[in-house]
Order: structure tokens, then sequence, then C-alpha cells
């Protein structure tokens, strides 16, 4: 089997995985699907080397997070000011589109308003398990700013979505 | 944030139901192609080829082995679809075919879209060189990287690598040689543990860019091969058709400086470089 054969089995078998995460980053299944074929084509470049990791879904969700954080860094500097914006987003293409449940809504309108790498921090804590020493290795962060993120971003959701979450106590 | 809001954040990941995945496109043939892309790149980047040569210098560790009609069927351990041999193809091959040394071949190792990406020149003793061309206008000939990878070092003349990174005057217009020796362990296919001697010099790469007397145009070609085998731990390569993608001549480029000087003097030459790097820019 050629590595390209390799790594086409490899994509195809963690591909709806790494989507569910990418939605989570980004709110809607276009961007998500950009963001996982960047990812691909970023392990494709070094699958040779890829291939002998010892745990290679922990490094595809490394390079889905870390994509993720470069390319909304190159964002902002693309970004140009203008006057107004408007407030609601195209049907379809925000933060929790292509989703009826109420639950997913929620917590994609919540995961939208935090900063892009407190996102990251939640989303791999609380979406994918990681430990703090886990997602401190994939974000190539300490684990302390680890730890001061995840307050922060639970803070920011406690003022955001504290409703939704009484509710969840009272279930 | 108590612990018990830590849990209530947890269960709201919980509830939410993302098993309904839609693909609304293919995710894995375009990060596929654009990886390949990336892995010539990188090959180049990694030697420090810059400025001018830089711009075409895209060279490719591709598993084809050239065939005799010029396009490349798929070889051993293949990693990259066959390049079909399209008339474009054709059309580039037959314009630079007479201007070769007589017993040289010129032959079409790989491309990405209608036209060659990569030639494959061969010496009258059989040893080949992964060749790329490139013209412009009012190019400084190559300079050289200021900063080299550790892997990576420019090649002084040897008895057994005679060409050397420097300049030469010839009667007809001055040319650049720009020369990089390859450590083992640089190269793309092949890791540090598994390699007896991972600083062992295996590639060689040069560059000559040829300025015509008077002229602000300037026309080149970057060479590249193998010259010596990897020393793998194993005794033998994972990948069987080393010398296919790489190429292989332990005397290093099969082309000298004098003899691209005379092929650069030749008349013509100079307009079907000019063409034929006009077409790969339409890839």
């Amino acid at each position: 089997m050629s590595d390209e054969d390799e790594f086409r089995e490899f994509a195809a078998s963690r591909q709806k995985q790494l989507l569910r995460s990418a939605y989570l980053l980004c709110g809607n299944w276009h961007s998500a699907e950009d963001l996982v074929q960047t990812a691909f084509g970023q392990m494709f470049r070094s699958w040779r080397r890829v291939r002998r990791v010892e745990y290679p879904d922990a490094y595809a969700k490394q390079v889905l997070y870390r994509c993720h954080l470069t390319a909304n860094r190159k964002k902002r500097f693309a970004t140009v000011p203008i006057e107004s914006v408007p407030d609601l987003a195209a049907p379809g293409a925000g933060f929790g589109a292509g989703f009826d449940d109420g639950s997913v809504a929620v917590l994609t309108e919540a995961l939208a308003r935090l900063p892009d790498r407190a996102r990251a921090v939640v989303v791999l804590r609380f979406w994918d398990d990681y430990s703090v020493a886990q997602t401190a290795d994939a974000l190539g962060i300490s684990q302390g700013t680890v730890k001061s993120q995840t307050a922060r971003a639970l803070a920011l959701l406690r003022t955001r979505i504290g409703d939704s979450l009484n509710d969840i106590r009272q279930d | 944030m108590t612990e018990q809001d830590t849990e209530r954040v947890k269960a709201l990941f919980d509830q939410a139901d993302l098993d309904d995945v839609p693909t609304t496109r293919d995710l894995i043939g375009p990060a596929v192609a654009w990886g390949h892309g990336r892995r010539r790149r990188d090959r180049w980047t990694a030697v420090g080829v810059t400025g001018a040569v830089a711009a075409v210098a895209v060279a490719g560790v591709v598993a084809l082995r050239p065939g005799a009609d010029g396009a490349a069927p798929v070889g051993p351990g293949s990693s990259m679809s066959a390049p079909q041999a399209s008339p474009s193809i054709q059309r580039e091959l037959t314009t630079l075919r007479p201007f070769l040394p007589a017993g040289y071949s010129l032959t079409c190792q790989n491309t990405e879209g209608a036209f060659c990406e990569m030639f494959v020149l061969t010496g009258p003793t059989g040893g080949t060189s992964l060749m790329q061309w490139s013209a412009g206008v009012d190019l400084p000939p190559p300079a050289g990287p200021t900063t080299l990878v550790d892997a990576v070092h420019i090649h002084k003349a040897t008895a057994l690598l005679p060409v050397g990174a420097g300049a030469r005057t010839f009667a007809n217009g001055s040319m650049a040689i720009s020369a990089y020796d390859v450590e083992a362990r640089n190269m793309a296919s092949a890791a540090a543990h598994d390699l007896t001697d991972p600083a062992e010099i295996v590639y060689n790469q040069v560059a000559y860019t040829f300025t015509p007397k008077g002229s602000t145009r300037t026309y080149g070609i970057s060479m590249s091969e193998l010259v010596k085998e990897l020393p793998w731990k194993n005794g033998k390569s994972e990948f069987p058709d080393d010398h296919a993608r790489l190429g292989y001549n332990p005397d290093g480029p099969v082309l000298s400086p004098e003899q691209f000087d005379q092929m650069a003097s030749a008349p013509g030459l100079r307009a079907a470089l000019d063409q034929v790097v006009i077409w790969g820019n339409q890839r």
C-alpha cells in the first residue's frame, strides 16, 4: 500500500470525528470542512513521519486545532475595517447553522463568543475529553495557560448561557 | 465558576447531538494534491534555493519511473498519479530535445497539470538528474541562500563531484552556479533513526543560470540527483525506486556547465526555453 493510499484510509476513517470538533470550533459545516481539509493537507505533507507517531489520532487533532488558530490569526491580519457590520449572520452561514437541535445551537452560539484560543481549549477539554496536560500539548501552550483560559472561558459561558446551564442543573 | 458549573458545561457538550455529519465535498483528494505540491516545494526550501531559481525550482520526490515515450508510467510504490503523455508535454519535450548534447535523452517524470513539472535528463552513461528549466527578465544570478538548514551544505568542487558553487565566464556570457550537498537525514523519504550514517552526503543539487553578454535575460536549469545510495540500516530502501524518484548519478549533475554554455549559445535554445517556461506557467 502506497503512503497516499495509507493516508487516504486514515483520513477517511477519522473524517467525521474531526469534522465534529471542527464544527464546534468554526460554528458551521462549510468552515469546518475547510478546516479539516487544511488539516488533512498538512498531515499528508509530512505523512511519512506522521504515520510513525505513536498516537496518530492525537496528532490529527493537534494539527486540526493548530490549523484553526493559525487560520484565525491570518484572518485577523486580512480583516478590512468597514463602517458597519450587520447584526445577523446570513442563513446557513452562522454559528450553529445546520442543526435544529436546541442544545447544539446554544452551545455553538456560546462558543462563538469566546476568543479563538479559549474556544479551542474548551472544545478540547469538554468535547474531546482531553486532560489539562494533553490540551497544553495539543495547543503548544503551558498547563497554566490552559487552566486560566478554561476558567475565563467558563466564566464567560456562565454569564452568557447561565440560563441554559441552570436548565441542565434542573435535568 | 464552580465545579458544578464545569460539570454542567460538560453535560452541555454531551447533550449536543452531532451524529449527523454532512459531507458536501471530497476533503481528502484536494488535501492530498496540496500535500504533494508542498512536499516538492519543501525539498527546495530545505536547500534554501532563493530568488529566481526558487520561483521555478519546485523539485519533486515522486515515485514515477520515466517511460520511453516521455511520459511516466506508475512505478512500484508510486504515490502519485501518472502524468499523461499529453500533447502539451510532448510539445515541451519535442521543443527541448534537439538542443541536448549527443547521447542525452529527456523525459518527463511528473506533472501536476497539463505540462511537465519535473524532467529527467539521462546522460550517455545512464546517470540521471531531475531537471527543471527557467527563464526570466532582469533576474539577478542567484546569490544563494543566506542561511542553510544544518543538513545542507554549499558544495565546493571535488574530484568526485567537480561542479562547485561559483561563477564562470564563457565566450557568450556568464554563468552563476549554485551547488549544494544534502545529508541523508534531510531526504524526505528517510528518518535519521532508519540510517546508519544520517550525516552522509547522498544528494547533490546544482543550478546553472546563464546570462548572455549584453542581455538582461537569464536562462537556467537546475538538476538534482542521488550521488550515493541512502545508508539504510536494514540494507535496503523502503522505496524500491529511489533512483527513479530522485535521479542517480555518482558524478553529480549529468550536464556540465560547459555543456550548458554550449546549449545556451546554440541558436534557438533561448527562444525554446522562453516558450517552455511560458507553457509551464500555464499549469
